[in-house]
């Protein structure tokens, strides 16, 4: 819809009037109501109208959860920042770089495997709420992710044939492999204060294609996280500064 | 402020994201016994000399096997099974089966069975018990009762296939 203004409202002088609607966004002048014709469209709020642009501005960020993970001394963890460009309000293409790691011993067993391996993802969030600018985003979201790594699994104990009768130890280290995935994502986000925006989101991840050592699966895969039994999930809890 | 009420459901559900986080679910396999499993077969050749492979068949005699350096009898008397399973060490390239077949006049015949493999270490989680897995390079025999000993599934581990057919002279 295109612009509109009032300037027979009862409730709205001539001088309040401002153009309330463009592509997407309602903006107005103070706090009094706008119609079109006899329908009311929007509430004034006193905000100062803002335009946007194809290219609306780029955001960097860090997920804390990981950092929070980390803090409570968990067996894996993921770091992760975030750069994503702002297309018109709608569109978010995004690029995540992360490190993750993990050394985990079995229960019951001292079997050891551990693993510290770069992550990258790339996709596109869709903000649902693009026409509200009140500074919250519910986004629907897809991501690429891949992960190359090396990963150690390790015991203390010797492996004994109890057949034969004969004993070695068992150290095997730098088994290679690397996955790819894809997540789609749901979440929310609000300004906070000034260029400050929080935001969590949940992730449903499905593994594509995997290529692991012989000997055996990795028991977490950076990116990705714990090794899923069919579709895994996950999330996050970001800081964001828009520049 | 709008910020102040999304705020109090971001951290309720980072809350519930962190509770979700430590749950963890183990599925060791329970049968996990890795073995290589025999079948027993009647060397059948049809009119151009080529093995007629299928025919299972059940042994007759005593059967006893023996794993050269294991010093130990893995089956002792056998009779009337048309297979076996034997344990397969988990450091040597080259296994050594010892088959001696009793009949009921008490004649014994011997054969030896050599399985060269390459073994590997496989686990499905840290908290499953590790297991060696083997890979069947090759296989050869005596010729005593043993025909012909063919290699089905070069894989051992504890999944229960075949991994060898054993045929043994027909009496004709």
């Amino acid at each position: 819809m295109l612009a509109i203004g009032l300037s027979t409202s009862q409730n709205v002088s001539a001088q309040q009037v401002v153009v309330v609607e463009t592509d997407s966004i309602v903006v107005s002048a103070d706090s009094t109501l706008v119609a079109e014709g006899s329908k009311v469209v929007g509430k004034l709020t006193g905000k100062k109208e803002r335009k946007i642009h194809f290219i609306n501005g780029f955001g960097v960020g860090a997920d804390l959860l990981g950092l929070i993970q980390k803090g409570f001394s968990s067996d894996n963890t993921m770091l992760e920042v975030m750069a994503r460009v702002n297309i018109k309000e709608r569109f978010f293409p995004v690029f995540e770089l992360g490190l993750g790691e993990a050394d985990h011993e079995g229960r019951d067993l001292n079997n050891r495997f551990s693993i510290r391996a770069p992550f990258f993802r790339i996709g596109c969030d869709y903000n649902i709420r693009y026409k509200h600018a009140d500074g919250n985003r519910f986004f629907a979201g897809l991501r690429y992710g891949f992960s190359a790594y090396k990963y150690d699994l390790d015991s203390p104990d010797l492996l004994t044939d109890p057949v034969w009768n004969t004993s070695q130890p068992f150290h095997l280290h730098d088994l290679s492999g690397n996955a790819q995935w894809l997540e789609l994502v749901f979440g929310l986000e609000t300004r906070v204060w000034s260029i400050v925006r929080a935001g969590w989101d949940v992730r449903f991840k499905f593994l594509l294609h995997e290529k692991t050592d012989e000997v055996g699966e990795p028991w977490f895969i950076p990116g990705l996280g714990k090794r899923p039994d069919g579709i895994g999930w996950g999330g996050s809890f970001k800081v964001m500064f828009d520049i | 402020m709008v910020p102040m009420k999304r705020g109090r459901e971001i951290y309720t559900l980072l809350f519930l994201l962190l509770c979700m986080v430590g749950c963890e679910n183990i599925s060791c396999p329970l049968n996990n016994t890795v073995e290589s499993v025999y079948g027993f077969y009647a060397a059948t050749y049809d009119e151009d000399g080529l093995l007629q492979t299928g025919t299972s068949v059940g042994v007759g005699d005593t059967l006893t096997v023996t794993l050269l350096g294991a010093d130990s009898i893995i089956l002792n008397r056998l009779t009337g099974q048309s297979g076996m399973k034997l344990p397969v060490s988990f450091y040597q390239d080259t296994d050594t089966v010892e088959l001696a077949f009793t009949d009921t006049l008490n004649r014994t015949g011997r054969d030896t069975i050599w399985i060269s493999k390459r073994n590997t270490h496989h686990w499905d989680d840290p908290s499953c018990p590790v297991h060696i897995w083997h890979k069947v390079l090759g296989i050869r025999s005596t010729h005593n009762l043993i025909d012909t000993v063919l290699v089905t599934n070069p894989e051992i581990n504890y999944d229960g296939l075949e991994n060898f057919q054993i045929y043994f002279h027909v009496a004709q």
